[in-house]
């Protein structure tokens, strides 16, 4: 899938929303999602190829495999929220956005807390 | 998932279809008959966008492995 046909769909979703949103702003919400989704589903592969690569490395380099799922795990919530957030703004809610994506923050912050305390715990063995 | 380029395209279909139809209510100075066309418009492209957000989730679920 490459990148030309993203762009054309990207172009012509746009110009879609753009007739639809001087009648019906809230039809054209929804199909600004769809669209949305629809260049998501053309890159979901590439993706996973990605991430495969990543986790080839991360085992290479023998880390600890919990740090790279929770990274892994900290990237889709923040996809997620963002993806939520960017909906809220474009209908227009931007309390709404921000609610959202304080949400996906401390979702992210509940995630990091036992990797920050990891490495405190090692900095502070290291120190005398 | 390729499929999902044509949804975009029958979405747009179904709301370029209600907002005509909807004018033409409008001019037969038939308001009500209008309004509703256009929440059923709506809620036909809801359907379509919460089965692809549901879609969404599942993948983003499966390559992240949120549970």
């Amino acid at each position: 899938m490459s990148i030309l046909q993203i762009v054309a769909l990207a172009v012509v979703g746009a110009a879609l929303i753009l007739v639809i949103r001087q009648e019906k702003p809230e039809l054209a919400v929804q199909i600004s999602v769809a669209a949305g989704l629809a260049v998501f589903a053309l890159i979901a592969w590439k993706l996973v190829e990605v991430l495969n690569v990543l986790e080839g490395l991360a085992v290479r380099a023998d880390l600890n495999m919990v740090f790279l799922g929770t990274l892994l795990r900290i990237l889709g919530i923040a996809y997620i929220a963002e993806f939520g957030t960017q909906i809220c703004r474009d209908a227009g809610e931007n309390a709404l956005a921000f609610k959202v994506e304080m949400a996906g923050k401390v979702m992210i912050l509940i995630l990091a807390a036992p990797i920050i305390t990891t490495i405190l715990d090692t900095v502070s063995r290291l120190l005398p | 998932m390729e499929f999902d380029v044509n949804l975009l395209f029958r979405l747009a279909g179904i709301g370029i279809l209600i907002m005509v139809f909807s004018q033409v209510l409008t001019q037969a100075d038939k308001k009500e008959q209008a309004q509703l066309l256009t929440l059923a418009g709506v809620v036909i492209v809801m359907m379509f966008v919460v089965n692809m957000i549901g879609r969404l989730f599942n993948a983003v679920r499966t390559i992240f492995n949120i549970y």
